[in-house]
């Protein structure tokens, strides 16, 4: 059977996941369900103080989008803005956005957001538009990131480097064009792997009722049939399993690889 | 290799005290992949009953094939290992046009009533169907497959070494383990991880191929059906 399968791999990410941060609940709500319906988990937080407790107990880079109101009234002394650049290290690898329902900002204020990368929103009826926009290019961010990550485990050798992959973690639910992405990355690793054996030509991969060298296995694996996205699947299983997230009733998470 | 019907070993039908138990090991002569899988049947440990290794050229059955060895299945109790091609309803040997790509059915739904007290397809896909009509169909037999395609790691070595040590070993536990199945299930489960560690990470220095090795043992191990009826 060498004929492209009918079924492609399934591989798939978390949700991107977004912190929101507003005093007005109503608004608040609106952003979440809005948000959570694109296919985000949406944190939501009333001032900068609790968004800082959310971003201590989730991580420095578990959010890949953070959206701040600009004026926290009584609740807070903090403004978004100074909320975003002074915990900008926190940030690192997100999306940030301000957005200011009554106020505009100073011209130096303004500058200094556009210095540090963070978007500026004054709430109009547009506003949800330009928020699907940074959301999109959160999600694309994100996936260069996993790319990248990704590409870095493959040299010089998959096994040695797989600690690379402690940053991902394998959920179901994602966009697809992100799964996809990822799955194309994942094709390389194999691929790259299979071709760093020495002996290349070697009958070596014994599988269903057919023998392969490494050299065919990547042709397989290259061309997607269901012999090679099922080596993709196994490899991908062994990574989870070696990180202790393996999906194995009999054997128990991370076993005896540790 | 020289292609042979059938080569027996240790094992005289005739011989007076003879036991009642006959370990039937088949590893057909098809390709390249069945060469390896016969390679681990040859010389196989003592597991308490004399033991005859077939290997198949022709299309034949597993009625037929113990008729040819003078085996009677009503008094004898047969433990069948096959190492060859599976798929979901049968275990094959070559077909009428020899080796290459024709299969004919060695062993399939119609020989399961009167089958081997214990049966270890080691192939794909073996569990997938045999397995649930052992299930349905027997009583007091057990029946170790694979439910869907498994992989092997087709070198000498350390990797022969572990494959056999994986084959025997389920095979001596479907002989000796309690009647119930969790116990066999562990025992074969543990022949697995133990071979997991033995290619551990670390020892990859040793073992070239040693994350394929992984790979596939974690496939074989899920999915592997261990069914005592």
């Amino acid at each position: 059977m060498r004929g492209r399968a009918s079924e492609a791999i399934t591989v798939s990410l978390p949700n991107p996941r977004i912190l929101l941060v507003d005093d007005d609940i109503s608004f608040l709500r609106g952003l979440r369900d809005y948000f959570s319906a694109s296919g985000y988990d949406v944190d939501t937080a009333r001032t900068p103080e609790e968004a800082l407790q959310l971003i201590q107990e989730a991580g420095t880079r578990s959010y890949q989008l953070v959206i701040t109101d600009l004026d926290f009234g009584d609740l807070s002394q903090i403004e978004g803005d100074q909320f975003l650049l002074q915990n900008l290290s926190l940030f690192r690898g997100a999306l940030t956005a301000v957005i200011s329902g009554t106020s505009d900002l100073t011209v130096d204020r303004r500058l200094r957001l556009e210095e540090a990368e963070i978007h500026f929103l004054q709430k109009s009826p547009e506003t949800a538009g330009k928020l699907e926009e940074i959301a999109e290019e959160a999600k694309q961010r994100r996936a260069t990131d996993i790319a990248a990550i990704l590409a870095e485990v493959v040299t010089p050798r998959v096994e040695e480097r797989i600690g690379g992959l402690l940053s991902i973690e394998i959920m179901p639910l994602a966009a697809p064009s992100v799964a996809s992405r990822y799955a194309d990355v994942l094709k390389g690793v194999v691929i790259d792997w299979l071709k760093a054996r020495e002996d290349l030509d070697a009958p070596i991969f014994m599988y269903g009722t057919q023998v392969y060298s490494a050299n065919e296995l990547a042709e397989e694996v290259r061309r997607e049939t269901k012999v090679g996205l099922a080596h993709v699947a196994l490899l991908l299983d062994e990574f989870q399993s070696f990180l202790g997230k393996g999906q194995d009733g009999k054997a128990g998470n991370g076993d005896d690889e540790v | 290799m020289a292609k042979q019907e059938m080569a027996t070993t240790k094992y005289r039908l005739e011989e007076p005290g003879v036991e009642r138990r006959v370990i039937l090991l088949v590893a057909p002569v098809h390709d390249a992949l069945t060469e390896y899988t016969a390679e681990l049947l040859a010389d196989p440990p003592d597991l308490g009953a004399p033991n005859v290794l077939c290997r198949p050229v022709h299309p034949v059955t597993y009625d037929e094939q113990l008729s040819r060895l003078s085996i009677d299945p009503a008094a004898t109790e047969v433990c069948l290992i096959f190492c060859g091609h599976g798929r979901a309803g049968s275990l094959d040997v070559p077909g009428a046009s020899g080796g290459g790509g024709a299969l004919s059915p060695f062993f399939d739904y119609r020989h399961v009533p009167a089958g081997p007290k214990f049966l270890l397809a080691f192939c794909s896909n073996s569990g997938a169907w045999l397995g649930g009509a052992y299930e349905r169909n027997t009583r007091g037999r057990t029946f170790v497959g694979f439910d869907g395609e498994i992989g092997f790691v087709a070198a000498g070595g350390a990797y022969a070494y572990t494959w056999r040590k994986i084959l025997f070993g389920i095979a001596a536990a479907m002989l000796s383990a309690a009647d119930d199945n969790f116990a066999l299930e562990k025992s074969v489960v543990g022949l697995y991880r133990d071979a997991l560690s033995m290619f551990s990470p670390e020892n990859d220095p040793k073992h070239r191929w040693g994350l394929a090795m992984r790979m596939y043992l974690r496939q074989q191990m899920k999915a592997v059906s261990c069914i005592r009826t």
